[in-house]
């Protein structure tokens, strides 16, 4: 789901990258220094989630938690994001450091949309747990298929899809199983 | 605002400059009938016992000798066959080499002997780590941003807000 070096355009690295900037100087202005362990213990779980792979229909998939971030950090989801692909780029060459603005607006997107659809109060809570795990993986892979899409690597993306759609459906089990344990320990690091 | 960014430019860009102070340098020389290996920090402190593994040139996958360095840094072979030798030397702390080195027949007469053949700087980097130290270094470097960030909006506040006593 990380996108190296040399598929996008520069010029269009580069704006992705300013513009991650600005949205983390925006929402860093924002943030209450009771959010701050929050966001680095997320941070820290996401750094090693991507990082355990799992052989799948001769391609390999990882784990995002996109839509957990999204859920417990909401908007402050996207600069821990940010961090975490940096880290990974700089120290495990995961993904390209100079596409790291756009893996980050992807993974953000998914992060978004799960934090929309767990605000969606009149669903059931499992079903939002649910979706805002699905959302956190298949927006950011629909997002990454356009991009591939529009610079000339179009082959592929169907398979693409499909693999990331069975990774979406296992990270949504796992969203929800995450966030039926903080609800049983009571914990109060999920939003209402 | 502007420390607190540049302290995490910093710690970020750590990861390079950091790991780069081990450059690691291995030494070969051709001496018939033995190859000696010498590896070494910065040319000067020796990787005392580090490991090292040969492989001749018919296998790659079963070690021709193995072994470990000497206190000063030096490990020696005797090959019994022209060909690409490969030698690896790893200090088992995150620095590892792999060299090959080419003996002709040159070399079994004595014609090519007592030569430095192979002289390399590795600049070890924090990508020849485990991948668990890796993972470590990333956690260490994630919540040092966060200590950081941390300190930067509780200083924030403590200014907009001082204290009334």
């Amino acid at each position: 789901m990380h996108i190296s070096d040399g598929i996008i355009s520069v010029p269009v690295c580069l704006a992705a990258n300013a513009a991650s900037v600005i949205i983390i100087y925006q929402i860093g202005k924002k943030t209450e220094p009771e959010d701050i362990p929050k966001m680095g213990m997320m941070g820290a779980a996401l750094f090693v989630a991507s990082l355990v792979h799992f052989p799948l229909a001769g391609a390999s998939i990882h784990l995002g938690l996109f839509g957990l971030a999204g859920i417990i950090l909401g908007k402050r989801a996207f600069p821990v994001i940010f961090t975490a692909l940096l880290l990974q780029s700089l120290i495990f060459q995961h993904g390209g450091l100079l596409t790291v603005g756009v893996n980050s607006i992807n993974m953000g997107a998914g992060a978004f949309v799960a934090m929309l659809l767990w605000r969606w109060r009149s669903l059931p809570e499992y079903v939002r747990a649910l979706l805002a795990g699905f959302a956190g993986i298949i927006v950011p892979v629909t997002l990454m298929a356009i991009e591939f899409q529009l610079s000339g690597y179009g082959r592929g993306i169907v398979y693409l899809l499909s693999i990331y759609l069975l990774a979406a459906l296992v990270e949504s089990g796992i969203t929800l199983s995450i966030v039926k344990f903080f609800r049983s320990v009571k914990s109060d690091i999920l939003p209402l | 605002m502007f420390k607190y960014f540049l302290l995490c430019i910093i710690l970020i860009f750590m990861i390079n400059s950091e790991s780069s102070a081990h450059d690691v340098t291995v030494e070969i020389t051709k001496s018939y009938p033995s190859v000696i290996v010498r590896a070494s920090y910065f040319q000067a402190e020796p990787l005392s016992y580090a490991e090292v593994m040969i492989f001749s040139p018919e296998n790659d996958v079963v070690e021709y000798q193995y072994g470990r360095t000497d206190k000063s840094g030096y490990f020696a072979f005797v090959p019994n066959s022209k060909g690409n030798w490969k030698i690896t030397v790893d200090d088992e702390m995150g620095h590892a080499k792999e060299m090959i080195v080419t003996l002709s027949d040159d070399y079994f007469t004595g014609e090519d002997g007592a030569a430095i053949v192979a002289h390399t700087n590795d600049r070890s980097t924090v990508q020849d780590l485990h991948p668990l130290y890796k993972i470590v270094f990333g956690l260490a470097l994630i919540f040092g941003i966060t200590g950081i960030f941390y300190g930067f909006k509780a200083g924030q506040r403590l200014q907009s807000k001082p204290d009334k006593h």
